[in-house]
């Protein structure tokens, strides 16, 4: 069985770990405990292909620059979740992505944007657009997500499988990207 | 003395016999870099204002006014800054979009930046009992300070976070005419090690800038010990592990390309024809003599290279020169060394220091530095001091070469490096730094005939996976000289208005000698209580005055 790193980024409270526990163990946790590291393994079956899940859900604060460089380069796929309730987290994935590439010098990472909380519409601050938008800059899929009804959970795991299937590795002129510095 | 004598001096726990040259320009820079990237100068704190009866988490968080005690404590605590277009440190803040609430409390403490997050500023959200936009800031954070305005007791668990694991717990008394004052109570996990300052008995403080320079420096003190606690240390020894392997990495790959041993990319990369920096550079040496032949400008005897030097080269004490066994190394200036003594044509230099801080002023007319460095007993042996004036260097012929990879000493040899090691070693005042988890050496190597080289070579002592170790050797670029984040008391002062100068500072931590009072919180799992004052049942509670141990 084929094994994918997921690296799970976000701001603080936008529900990775809500996202994480219950595609793992199917629960939704209610109370907000603000996690510093952890690690989830599970066995799922993409396209009628077995394998097997490792996910780090990481700590949505900005303390540990160094840290969070450590997980983009051991990560193969990266879910970059917002809550579509508070326009600033929204706001904050936008240089975690700009980290992604930087440490991956590849353009095309594997990568899902994720809008979280789609169970609060009626406080909705992030417009679908303004998601889809920046989804199609980054050259990603898209999705809105719900941890408390289990909208599209499995199936945001399932895509990010699918998303590091197609990534074969870069075309040796691609390899280097836009962000790139020559010092 | 071969390199890896010199490493085992440092750390006898490193059993490397190979050394390869690390031939990178940023190289120093790069093993700064991971040697500093757990050093910080921004912080964040929690504020948590605590009403009289509120017990559980939702009720914290869930209040909104502020009392005038609280309010006179904000003030005291920092500045109240407009969060809009923020400059400073942000600590996580929307300082664009106002998400995060419109005004915040900053301050700039020994050049430090700490914002603080106080709960009845940030925003409130009607009908969400977590009140997510407010913990999403404070239970992120791995201090905080309790303020009570009437005795209530705090119980650490009922707010829960996997980051907070330091509590300041301060209420408010009734003070006169000199202001309020302030009861303190302090709490911790369990895992993290005590720090400093200490509480005074009675732990009650009056308003004003001694008890600001207390709490905040109690408050830096508490997230630095924090880190030490089980859940961070591993982290951050497991990240430090990382990086350490991509340093190697990083230099390995520069190394090689600059050797021109890399990939056939590489070698198109450092030179036309391929070869690496090195024969790229012997082929415009060769092609500039060749031209120079050509217009009968070289009437120099063939195999010497002279260099001279502008200004003389002078420490301000030859003797504390001596005694400091410290490396320094002066761009443009090449000076030879006296051979004497069992260091033969090497000299070593432990460095250990917590806190290291040269500062280089220069000034019109002012070529040649004095050093000011501090006095140890008993200097080593047969230290080097530098002559000044003309040098002639004699090149190296083609196969001579440094002896970066020494043969392993025979068990003759193995006795007497003990010995010298033991001997050695009482002379270096070594002392741990927290910053960083391994110690180098610092030497200057020369070459067989005596020339110096101008490297500067380190080793670093730890190394992942008993892989063979470096030699870190880095080109002297125009910019030797960094002054790190501490400020220097005495850095704009000079002894001599004539002469720039490198002062090197070492400081040592200050060890308070008086014990804290230990108490262990009724009720309370995994967390430690550091207080003079007895604690209530059931929370790390404040109880009036007069009841104090």
């Amino acid at each position: 069985m084929r094994e994918y790193k997921v690296v799970v980024l976000g701001s603080g409270g936008v529900g990775k770990s809500a996202l994480t526990v219950q595609f793992v163990t199917g629960t939704f946790i209610e109370k907000y405990d603000p996690t510093i590291e952890d690690f989830y393994r599970k066995e799922i079956e993409v396209d009628s292909s077995p394998s097997v899940l490792e996910i780090l859900d990481t700590a949505g604060t900005e303390q540990f620059a160094s840290m969070r460089d450590l997980y983009i380069k051991n990560g193969q796929g990266f879910i970059l979740v917002y809550s579509l309730v508070n326009q600033q987290s929204f706001q904050d994935i936008k240089p975690m992505r700009d980290q992604i590439v930087r440490v991956k010098r590849y353009e095309k990472v594997p990568l899902i944007l994720v809008g979280n909380k789609v169970d609060l519409e009626p406080e909705r601050e992030v417009m679908s657009s303004e998601g889809r938008a920046l989804a199609q800059e980054w050259g990603c899929p898209f999705m809105e997500t719900s941890a408390k009804s289990k909208s599209m959970v499995d199936e945001l795991f399932a895509e990010i499988v699918r998303q590091m299937n197609y990534s074969s590795l870069p075309e040796k002129q691609d390899q280097c990207c836009t962000t790139c510095v020559v010092q | 003395m071969p390199p890896y004598l010199l490493l085992q001096l440092v750390c006898e726990d490193v059993n490397v016999d190979r050394f390869y040259p690390v031939l990178y320009p940023k190289a120093s820079r790069l093993i700064v870099t991971f040697d500093e990237h757990v050093i910080s100068n921004n912080f964040k704190f929690g504020v948590i204002y605590q009403k009289l009866g509120q017990t559980s988490e939702e009720e914290l968080f869930s209040t909104n006014e502020e009392s005038p005690a609280f309010v006179e404590f904000l003030e005291f605590l920092g500045q109240k800054v407009k969060l809009q277009d923020f400059k400073g440190f942000r600590g996580g803040l929307d300082v664009t979009h106002g998400q995060t609430g419109t005004e915040s409390v900053y301050c700039n403490f020994r050049n430090k930046e700490i914002m603080f997050h106080v709960s009845t500023k940030l925003p409130y959200t009607e009908g969400d009992t977590q009140q997510l936009q407010r913990k999403r800031h404070i239970g992120n954070d791995i201090v905080a300070v309790v303020f009570q305005d009437e005795n209530t007791p705090f119980v650490p668990d009922m707010i829960a976070s996997n980051f907070l694991h330091a509590y300041v717990v301060v209420q408010a008394e009734g003070g006169g005419p000199d202001g309020p004052l302030y009861k303190v109570s302090v709490t911790a996990r369990d895992d993290v090690p005590f720090f400093g300052p200490p509480l005074p008995d009675p732990a009650v403080f009056r308003k004003g800038p001694e008890f600001q320079e207390f709490l905040l420096t109690k408050l830096i003190n508490a997230e630095y010990a924090c880190y030490k606690a089980e859940k961070f240390a591993k982290l951050e020894e497991r990240t430090r592990a990382a990086l350490l392997e991509t340093l190697y990495e990083e230099l390995h790959i520069h190394s090689q390309s600059m050797m021109g041993l890399g990939g056939d990319e590489d070698k198109m990369e450092n030179g036309s024809g391929g070869g690496g920096f090195f024969e790229s550079f012997k082929r415009v040496i060769r092609s500039r003599s060749q031209s120079m032949d050509a217009m009968g400008l070289s009437n120099k005897k063939p195999n010497t290279v002279s260099t001279s030097h502008s200004g003389s080269f002078t420490p301000n004490n030859p003797d504390l020169a001596k005694a400091a066994g410290i490396s320094l190394i002066v761009p443009g200036k090449s000076p030879t060394r006296k051979k004497s003594g069992p260091f033969g044509s090497r000299r070593s230099s432990a460095i250990g220091i917590e806190n290291i801080q040269e500062v280089q002023e220069k000034r019109p007319g002012a070529e040649s530095p004095r050093y000011h460095v501090p006095h140890r007993e008993s200097p080593p042996a047969g230290q080097k001091t530098p002559d000044s004036g003309h040098v002639s260097q004699e090149p190296k012929s083609e196969n001579s070469s440094t002896q970066s990879s020494p043969e392993m000493p025979t068990t003759k040899n193995r006795a007497e490096a003990a010995a010298q090691r033991a001997e050695v070693l009482k002379d270096f005042s070594r002392s741990s730094s927290s910053a960083s988890s391994f110690a180098s050496v610092v030497e200057e190597t020369e070459g067989v005939d005596g020339d110096d080289t101008g490297l500067e070579s380190i080793s670093s002592s730890g190394t992942p996976h008993k892989r063979d170790s470096f030699i870190y050797s880095t080109w002297l670029e125009d910019s030797v000289s960094t002054t790190s984040g501490g400020s220097s008391p005495d850095a704009g002062k000079s002894g001599d208005p004539a002469c720039p100068e490198i002062k090197i500072q070492l400081e040592a931590a200050e060890q308070h000698t008086s014990q804290l009072v230990h108490a262990a919180p009724g009720g309370d799992q995994g967390w430690r209580l550091d207080q003079e004052v007895s604690p209530r049942p059931g929370g790390v509670g404040l109880t009036p005055r007069g009841h104090s141990q």
